[in-house]
C-alpha cells in the first residue's frame, strides 16, 4: 500500500513541475519576443532620427552657403553692375565668382533670376526653363528676404534630381532697395542628399531609408529605391494604401509601424517628419530580416523548453524505478537476515560448552547437542521423540531421591527455573555425574509455549577443586600462627583495619590479635608520627618493592624499629584493597648503626671545615686521597685535580728529593715536619708549616696533614733586608750623578750599584742606534764575551724583549729563559737562565736598555724589575745631561751655516722674479696698499707707449673705463681685507685711448706675520678671445636648436607614416585571419587598399626628400605657362576640404592674364603652405583672403589671415628651416613650410615679406618677377 | 549581439575594422568623423567605441569629452586607436577615461583582445 501512495505523489509532483515549466516557458518566450521587438524598434527609431538630423544639418549648411553669398555686399554690387551691363568684363567677374562657388561647394548649377522670374544667368550652357513650382518659391524668397530651400525636382531630360537654395540678392543697402532678383544654388540630389539618406549604419540586405513627401492624394518617393532604378520623384503610392508605412508617415504617424511597403513586402519601419520641411523619413527593414534572429532565438527557447520537459519526465521515471528496486531489495534482505539468524542459533547451540536439550511442550526430546550426547550417553538419533525422563534421569546428590523433571516445572511455572544443588545425572551407562542446570520455556511469535530448552553442566572438576582449596588454606594458616615475625593482612578498602595478624603480634606490638581487629585505627596509631608520611606512601601503593623501616609505638609506649615487607593486593579493577606482609623488630640493629654514623660525621666536619689546608695521602704511593675545602681554596687546584696528583706535585722541583727522604713509611704516628716550600697552581711558592698524623684511610696506610701558610711572615723579613740595600745603592748612584760629569764614569757607577740591590751574574747597558741596540757598558762578562759583545748589534724589531720595552716603556722580566719562546740564543745570552731589564727613557723616547742576566732559573722577580727601573731612570738622567751639552755645541754651528744659505737663496729669488717681470707679455703693475702704482714691467710701457715711470704714483683706477672703476676698487679692497687673490674682467682705457678687455688678477704681497706690502695687478688683453667665445656660443645654440627641430620633424614624419601602416597591417591581418570568409573580390579590394597605402607612404617619403632637396638647395626651377587662377581655385578647394570648411577663404584677383610663366610645382608649394598656415593658425570661422594681382613687371600674391599672429622675436627667423614660432602651441607642423616657400620664391627670383601683429593676424606678400611667356 | 561603433576618418581602415568586427560576431557601425560619431553614439548607444584621435571636426579627445557630458554615453568604454604614440598623448587619453589606447600600427589580435576585454 505505501508504495502505491508514494507513486501517486510522484506522478502528481511531476505533473506540477511540467505545468510550471510550461508556464514559465510561455512567459519567458513572450518576454523575449517583446524585448527583441523593442530592440529592433529602438534601433530603427535611432536610425531614422540620425537621418533626420543629418538632413536637417545638410539643409542648414546649404542655407548658410546662400546666406554667406547674399550677405557679401560685394556680391550685391557685382550683381547690380551686371544687371546694368551684362557684357564682359562685368559678366566675367560675376561668372568667375559664381564658378568658384560652384567648384568649391559642388553645386550642379547656379542661376540668377530676376524679380520677373526670368533666368538671367545660368552656369550651365543649356538654357532650360524654370520648373513650374519656381515662381511660387521665388515669391516666398523675395518676401522673406532670406534663403529658402526649393522642392526636390527633376528637369526634363536625363538630368538627375536636383534641389535648389533660393536666395534674394539685394544691392549694397537692403533697406533702401528692392531686391535685384534671386540666386538659385542647385545641387545634384544624387550626389549630395541621397548618400546621406541611403547610407545605413549597420550592414543589412533589406534595410532602406525612404525619403517621401505628400503630393496631393498620393505619396511621392523622393529618393532612388534600393531594388528599383529611376524611381526618384517617379514612384507614387495613393494615400488609400493606409497600411503602407510611407502613407502612414505623410498622414502624420510618428514612431514605429508595420505593414506592406511599396513592394508589398511586410516591413517594420520607423517614420518621422523632417522639421521645417514637407519631407518625411521612413527607415524600414524587412520584417523577415528584422525578426530572422528572433526566429532562431525562439526555436532555441522552444527546444530548451521541450528539452526541460523531457528531462523532467525522464527524471520522474527514473525516481519511480529506483523506488521499486529499493522495495524489493528490502524484502530480499529481511529474508536473508532471518535465514542467517537461524543458522547462527543452530551453530551456537551445537557448539556451546554446556549440554543443551530441547523438548516440545509435551516433554519429548527434539534436539541434543554434542555435549548433552556425551553426558547423557544418548545419541541424538536415539533420543529424538523419547520422553525427557528417560534421557535425563536426575536424582538428589544427598538423598538419592529422584527429582522433579525440570521440563514439567518450566511448563508449569512458565519462567526460567534452576535445579537444586547436588543434583546427579544418571547417564545411559549408569555413571552418576554431578550437574548444575537450568531450563527455559520457548515461545512462538504469538506467545504460545512451544517447548523447553534445558541447559546443564558437568560439575565434577569444580567440586574437586573446592575441596583442595580448603585443605591448602588450613596448611598456610598453621605456618602463620607459629611464625616469630608479625604476619598480617591490613585491609584498605572498603573499611581500613587489620584483617589478620598472627599470634606473634602480641610479642612485638604488645596488643593481642583481638585488639588488632577491634581497633580499626590501630594500623595508623601504631606508627610513630615522624614515619607516618612513609605509611601514607605505602597505603598509596608506593615503596612496595623493597623493605621499609618504620618506628612503631608499642602498647606500653616504648618505640621500636620494625622492618617490614609488604605485598599489595588488588581487586579486579586494579584498586589496591589490602596490604599483606611480614614485620620484624630490628630496634637493636638500628641503634648500633646510628651510633657509628654520628661519630663519622663529627670527624668529617672537623676535616672539611678546618681553616687550615688539610689532606690525606697514601704513605706508599704519595697520592692524595682526600683534601679539605681550605686546601682547594689556598692551593688553587680543584678537588678533582688534587685527587689525581701526588705529594711531590705541590713542591718546587728542587725540593722533591728532600721530600722523599721525609716520607718514609716507617715513621712515628704524630710528626712535626717543620717548614716546607709548596708550589701553588699559579706557580707561586709559599712557605708552609707541616704537621702530620698516620691513620688508616679506606683500607690504605695514609697520613693526615695539616699545613699552615707562613709565607707572609717570611716575606716581611726578606723585604726589610732588601729595602735597606736598595736605599744604600741609590744614594751612591745619586752621588755619582752629581759629582761626575763624564758619562762613561756615571754609567759604570750605575752598573756597580745595580749589583748591590739586584744580585746577578752579569749586567750591561745598551744604547739604541737607529733600529739596532748595541751593548756599550758591560759588567761581569768574561773578557772573551765582553769583547764579542761590544761588536754585537741587535735588531730591535726582531728581539722580542727589547721591542716590548721600547713600545711599552716598562721593565721586562723573563724568570725562566728556557720556557720563553722569544729568547735569542747567542753566545752572549746562551748561558742566561733568568733575565730582567728596564728601558732607559729620555723625553718620552726609549734610548737604551739596562739588562741584567743570571744563570739561575727563576732568579729574578717583579721586585727586581721595579728596582732596576729606578737605576735605568738614573741612567737616562745621566745620558740627557751628556746629550744636552753636545746639542748646544752643535746648534751654534748650524745657525751660522743657515744664515749664509738664506742670504744666497734670497738673492737668487730676486733675480728670477725680475726676469719674469721683464719678459712677461702680460702687464704687471705693483701697487701700494693705497691703490697707487709703485712699479710696472716693460710690457706696461710697450702697451701704453709711455716712458718708464710715467705712471708711477698714479691711481690704478685711472687706467680703466669709469664704469668699471667701482668694481675694481671693491676687488682691491677685498684683496687687502682677505689676503686672497681676486680675478675679474675689466675694460682698460689709458689716456692715449688704448682700449681693450683685460683679464685681471689682483694678488696681495704678504710678508711674514701677515704684513701687507702691496698688491700685484696683472692685466691680459682678452679682446680676441672674447670675440671667439661669442661666435662659438652662437654656433652652438644654433646647432642645438637645429637638432631639436630635426628630431621633432622625424617624429612628425613617423606619425604620418603610421596611418598607412595601420591600414596595411589591418588589411593583411584580415586576409590572413579571415581568408575563408572573404570573397575574391573583397580580397582584391584589400590588396588595392594595401597598394594605395604604400602609394601614400611613397608620396610622403617623396615629400620628405623634396624638403631635403630644397634644404640642400638642389631643387630645380622649371617654368612653364600656368593658369594661376585655376591653380589657386583648386588649392583653395583642396584646403577647404582638408580642413573641413572651418574657415571661409576669399579669393580676390585683379588684372590677371590667362597664363603666367612660372614653375607650377613651386607655385603650388608656395600657395599650399601659405594657405594652410593661415588656416592652421586662425581661430575657426576667421576668414582668410587670397589676393592675386598683376602689373607690368610683377606678379603679386598676398595671403592674409586674422589669426594668432607671429611674435616679433620670431619674425626674424621666420624663414629659417625648422624654426617654429613660440606661440604655435600644440598645432602640428614641421617648421619646414616657410623655408620651402622662401626657397621656392627665390628660385623664381622673387621676394617674400611678412607683416604680422600678435593676436591681430598675418599677411604674407610674395612678389615674383613677371617674365614674358616664351 | 554587442554593438561596436568605429569612429575613424581613414575610410579604408574603417571599412577593414567593420569587416573584422562583423566576422568576430559584433554588430559594427561606423562614423567618419568625431561629430558624426558622437551623434551616432547618442542615438544608437553602442556597447563600445573604437575611436581615432587625429580626426577632422572633433578629434578623439573631444569625442570622449562630449560622450562624458551625457550620462547615457558616459559609460560606454572607448578604445583609442591612434598614430600618435608619444607618451604624453597616451597619458592624456587614459586620463580622459579611455578604456585602452592602441597605437598604430597595431596587431589586429591586440585590438580584438582589447575590444573583447572592455565590451560590456
Amino acid at each position: 500500500m505505501p508504495e502505491r501512495t508514494s507513486s501517486r505523489w510522484l506522478i502528481a509532483g511531476l505533473a506540477l513541475i511540467l505545468l510550471a515549466l510550461l508556464a514559465f516557458g510561455g512567459w519567458f518566450y513572450h518576454e523575449q519576443q517583446q524585448q527583441f521587438r523593442q530592440d529592433v524598434e529602438e534601433d530603427l527609431q535611432a536610425i531614422v532620427q540620425l537621418k533626420v538630423d543629418q538632413i536637417t544639418e545638410w539643409r542648414a549648411e546649404r542655407l548658410a552657403d546662400a546666406a554667406v553669398l547674399i550677405e557679401n555686399p560685394l556680391f550685391g554690387d557685382i550683381v547690380t553692375g551686371w544687371m546694368a551691363d551684362s557684357q564682359p568684363p562685368q559678366s566675367e567677374v560675376l561668372l568667375s565668382w559664381l564658378r568658384s562657388l560652384q567648384r568649391r561647394n559642388g553645386y550642379q548649377d547656379i542661376l540668377l533670376v530676376d524679380t520677373a522670374g526670368q533666368i538671367r544667368l545660368s552656369l550651365r550652357e543649356q538654357n532650360t526653363p524654370l520648373i513650374e513650382h519656381a515662381p511660387l518659391a521665388l515669391d516666398d524668397a523675395l518676401q522673406s528676404s532670406a534663403p529658402s530651400l526649393s522642392i526636390l525636382h527633376t528637369h526634363p531630360g536625363d538630368l538627375p534630381p536636383r534641389i535648389g537654395v533660393i536666395a534674394p540678392v539685394y544691392p549694397r543697402n537692403v533697406h533702401e532697395a528692392e531686391p535685384l532678383g534671386v540666386v538659385i544654388l542647385e545641387s545634384d540630389a544624387s550626389r549630395s542628399l541621397y548618400p546621406l539618406i541611403q547610407s545605413w549604419p549597420t550592414r543589412s540586405h533589406s534595410a532602406e531609408t525612404l525619403f517621401v513627401q505628400r503630393d496631393g492624394d498620393s505619396v511621392l518617393f523622393l529618393n532612388e529605391l534600393r531594388p528599383q532604378a529611376d524611381t526618384a520623384l517617379a514612384l507614387r503610392i495613393p494615400l488609400s494604401q493606409t497600411e503602407n508605412p510611407a502613407v502612414k508617415a505623410v498622414l502624420g504617424t510618428e514612431g514605429v509601424v508595420r505593414g506592406p511597403d511599396y513592394r508589398g513586402v511586410d516591413v517594420l519601419a520607423a517614420v518621422r517628419p523632417v522639421p521645417d520641411s514637407p519631407w518625411f523619413m521612413v527607415a524600414k527593414i524587412d520584417a523577415a530580416e528584422a525578426f530572422a534572429a528572433w526566429r532562431t532565438h525562439s526555436i532555441l527557447i522552444l527546444a530548451l523548453m521541450l528539452g526541460g520537459m523531457t528531462s523532467v519526465s525522464i527524471t520522474g521515471g527514473a525516481v519511480w524505478l529506483r523506488h521499486q528496486k529499493a522495495h524489493y531489495e528490502a524484502l530480499f534482505r529481511a529474508e536473508r537476515a532471518q535465514q542467517e539468524s537461524e543458522a547462527r542459533y543452530q551453530t551456537t547451540l551445537m557448539s556451546i560448552g554446556d549440554g543443551a536439550i530441547i523438548t516440545n511442550a509435551e516433554g519429548y526430546v527434539e534436539l541434543l547437542n554434542p555435549v548433552a550426547e556425551a553426558l547423557t550417553g544418548w545419541s541424538l538419533d536415539d533420543a529424538r521423540g523419547r520422553p525427557l525422563e528417560e534421557i535425563f534421569p536426575i536424582i538428589d546428590g544427598e538423598t538419592h531421591q529422584p527429582v522433579e523433571n525440570p521440563v514439567r516445572r518450566v511448563m508449569r511455572e512458565g519462567t526460567v527455573v534452576g535445579l537444586a544443588n547436588h543434583t546427579l545425572l544418571i547417564s545411559r551407562d549408569d555413571r552418576q555425574i554431578p550437574i548444575a542446570d537450568s531450563g527455559a520455556p520457548i515461545f512462538d511469535t504469538d506467545g504460545t509455549r512451544t517447548g523447553v530448552v534445558l541447559v546443564f553442566r558437568d560439575q565434577t572438576e569444580e567440586r574437586a577443586a573446592q575441596k583442595a582449596l580448603a585443605e591448602s588454606e588450613a596448611r598456610y594458616r598453621r605456618l602463620a600462627e607459629n611464625a616469630q615475625d608479625l604476619i598480617y593482612r591490613y585491609c584498605l578498602l572498603p573499611i581500613p583495619g587489620f584483617e589478620y595478624v598472627n599470634p606473634a603480634a602480641t610479642a612485638i606490638t604488645g596488643y593481642t590479635p583481638e585488639e588488632h581487629y577491634a581497633d580499626p585505627d590501630l594500623g595508623f596509631t601504631l606508627v610513630h608520627p615522624d614515619d607516618r608520611s612513609l605509611l601514607d606512601q605505602l597505603t598509596g601503593g608506593e615503596l612496595l618493592d623493597s623493605p621499609v623501616t618504620l618506628r612503631w609505638i608499642r602498647k606500653d609506649g616504648t618505640i621500636i624499629w620494625t622492618e617490614q615487607r609488604n605485598v599489595p593486593v588488588f581487586d579486579d579493577q586494579g584498586n589496591l584493597i589490602a596490604l599483606e606482609g611480614i614485620a620484624r623488630d630490628v630496634t637493636e640493629r638500628k641503634n648500633a648503626e646510628n651510633a657509628l654514623r654520628e661519630s663519622e660525621e663529627s670527624f668529617r666536619l672537623l676535616f672539611e671545615n678546618n681553616p687550615h689546608p688539610m689532606w690525606v695521602y697514601d704513605l706508599e704511593t704519595l697520592a692524595f686521597l682526600e683534601v679539605n675545602d681550605a686546601a682547594v681554596a689556598h692551593y688553587g687546584y680543584s678537588r678533582d685535580e688534587f685527587l689525581s696528583m701526588r705529594l711531590p706535585d705541590i713542591r718546587p722541583s728542587e725540593d722533591v728529593e728532600h721530600l722523599t727522604g721525609d716520607t718514609q713509611p716507617e715513621r712515628p704516628v704524630f710528626q712535626h715536619s717543620g717548614e716546607w716550600r709548596h708550589k701553588l697552581k699559579n706557580g707561586q711558592i709559599i712557605d708552609a708549616e707541616i704537621t702530620s698524623h698516620t691513620l688508616e684511610f679506606a683500607g690504605r696506610k695514609a697520613a693526615l696533614v695539616i699545613a699552615r701558610d707562613v709565607t707572609e711572615r717570611k716575606q716581611a723579613q726578606r723585604a726589610e733586608r732588601d729595602q735597606r740595600a736598595l736605599a744604600e745603592a741609590l744614594a751612591q748612584t745619586a752621588n755619582a750623578l752629581i759629582s761626575v760629569m763624564d758619562l762613561d764614569e756615571v754609567m759604570n757607577a750605575i752598573l756597580d750599584n745595580v749589583a748591590h740591590v739586584v744580585p746577578h751574574g752579569a749586567a750591561n747597558i745598551m744604547l739604541i742606534e737607529g733600529d739596532h741596540a748595541r751593548p756599550v757598558y758591560l759588567r761581569g762578562y768574561s773578557p772573551d764575551l765582553a769583547a764579542s759583545a761590544r761588536g754585537f748589534s741587535l735588531p730591535i724589531t726582531e728581539t722580542q724583549n727589547l721591542q716590548e720595552m721600547r713600545v711599552t716603556g716598562k721593565p721586562f722580566l723573563i724568570p725562566y729563559t728556557d720556557e720563553h719562546a722569544g729568547w735569542i740564543k747567542e753566545p752572549i745570552s746562551e748561558w742566561v737562565k733568568s733575565y730582567v731589564a728596564a728601558p732607559i727613557c729620555s723625553h718620552g723616547q726609549v734610548i737604551g736598555f739596562l739588562n741584567v742576566d743570571s744563570d739561575t732559573p727563576g732568579f729574578f722577580t717583579e721586585t727586581h724589575a721595579q728596582r732596576l727601573q729606578i737605576f735605568a731612570d738614573q741612567a737616562s738622567i745621566a745620558i740627557e745631561h751628556a746629550q744636552l751639552y753636545e746639542e748646544i755645541r752643535r746648534h751654534a754651528g748650524d745657525l751660522e751655516r743657515r744664515v749664509a744659505e738664506c742670504t744666497a737663496e734670497l738673492n737668487r729669488t730676486k733675480e728670477r722674479i725680475e726676469a719674469i717681470l721683464n719678459s712677461s707679455s702680460d702687464i704687471i703693475i705693483l701697487c701700494r696698499a693705497d691703490g697707487r702704482i709703485e712699479q710696472v714691467n716693460p710690457a706696461f710701457d710697450a702697451t701704453f707707449h709711455c716712458e718708464h715711470g710715467a705712471a708711477f704714483d698714479q691711481p690704478l683706477a685711472g687706467l680703466i673705463v669709469p664704469e668699471h672703476r667701482a668694481t675694481l676698487e671693491r676687488a682691491f679692497a677685498a684683496v687687502i681685507e682677505s689676503r686672497q687673490p681676486e680675478r675679474l674682467e675689466i675694460t682698460v682705457d689709458y689716456p692715449d685711448h688704448t682700449r681693450f678687455d683685460a683679464d685681471t688678477v689682483l694678488s696681495p704681497i704678504v710678508e711674514r706675520h701677515d704684513r701687507l706690502l702691496g698688491v700685484v695687478c696683472s692685466l691680459r688683453d682678452i679682446t680676441e678671445r672674447k670675440r671667439a667665445e661669442e661666435q662659438l656660443r652662437q654656433v652652438l645654440a644654433r646647432e642645438i636648436e637645429l637638432s631639436e627641430i630635426k628630431s621633432r620633424f622625424v617624429s612628425m614624419a613617423a606619425h604620418d607614416l603610421r596611418n598607412p601602416l595601420a591600414v596595411i597591417q589591418t588589411s593583411i591581418s584580415l586576409i590572413e585571419g579571415y581568408s575563408d570568409k572573404l570573397t575574391d573580390e573583397r580580397k582584391r579590394s584589400k590588396f588595392g587598399s594595401i597598394r594605395h597605402s604604400i602609394d601614400v607612404m611613397v608620396d610622403l617619403l617623396d615629400d620628405i626628400l623634396t624638403i631635403g632637396r630644397v634644404e640642400a638647395g638642389r631643387a630645380r626651377f622649371n617654368p612653364e605657362p600656368v593658369d594661376l587662377m585655376h591653380l589657386c581655385d583648386t588649392i583653395v578647394a583642396e584646403q577647404k576640404q582638408a580642413t573641413g570648411y572651418t574657415h571661409p577663404i576669399i579669393v580676390e584677383h585683379e588684372n590677371m592674364p590667362d597664363r603666367v610663366y612660372a614653375d607650377p610645382k613651386l607655385l603650388r608649394y608656395i600657395l599650399v603652405n601659405l594657405l594652410s598656415n593661415a588656416i592652421k593658425y586662425s581661430p575657426e570661422g576667421a576668414p582668410v583672403t587670397v589676393t592675386i594681382a598683376c602689373d607690368e613687371d610683377d606678379l603679386r600674391l598676398t595671403v592674409q589671415d586674422r589669426g594668432i599672429g607671429i611674435p616679433e622675436a620670431d619674425q626674424a627667423h621666420l624663414f629659417e628651416a625648422f624654426h617654429r614660432a613660440e606661440n604655435v602651441g600644440t598645432t602640428p607642423g614641421t617648421g619646414l613650410g616657410l623655408a620651402i616657400v622662401k626657397q621656392s620664391v627665390e628660385l623664381h627670383g622673387g621676394t617674400i615679406t611678412c607683416a604680422s601683429e600678435e593676436g591681430a593676424g598675418t599677411t604674407f606678400t610674395v612678389v615674383l618677377p613677371r617674365g614674358p611667356i616664351p | 549581439m554587442k554593438r561596436v561603433l568605429v569612429i575613424e576618418d581613414e575610410e579604408q581602415l574603417r571599412s577593414d575594422l567593420i569587416t573584422v568586427l562583423e566576422f568576430e560576431g559584433y554588430e559594427a557601425i561606423e562614423a567618419e568623423d568625431g561629430r558624426q560619431g558622437v551623434l551616432m553614439a547618442q542615438q544608437l548607444l553602442p556597447d563600445l567605441i573604437i575611436c581615432d584621435v587625429n580626426m577632422p571636426v572633433l578629434d578623439g579627445f573631444e569625442v570622449i569629452m562630449a560622450l562624458h557630458r551625457n550620462l547615457q554615453t558616459a559609460v560606454i568604454p572607448v578604445i583609442f586607436l591612434s598614430a600618435r604614440s608619444d607618451k604624453a598623448t597616451i597619458e592624456r587619453g587614459m586620463q580622459l577615461g579611455a578604456a585602452a589606447y592602441v597605437p598604430k600600427p597595431y596587431a589586429l589580435t591586440e585590438l580584438l583582445a582589447a575590444v573583447g576585454t572592455h565590451v560590456c
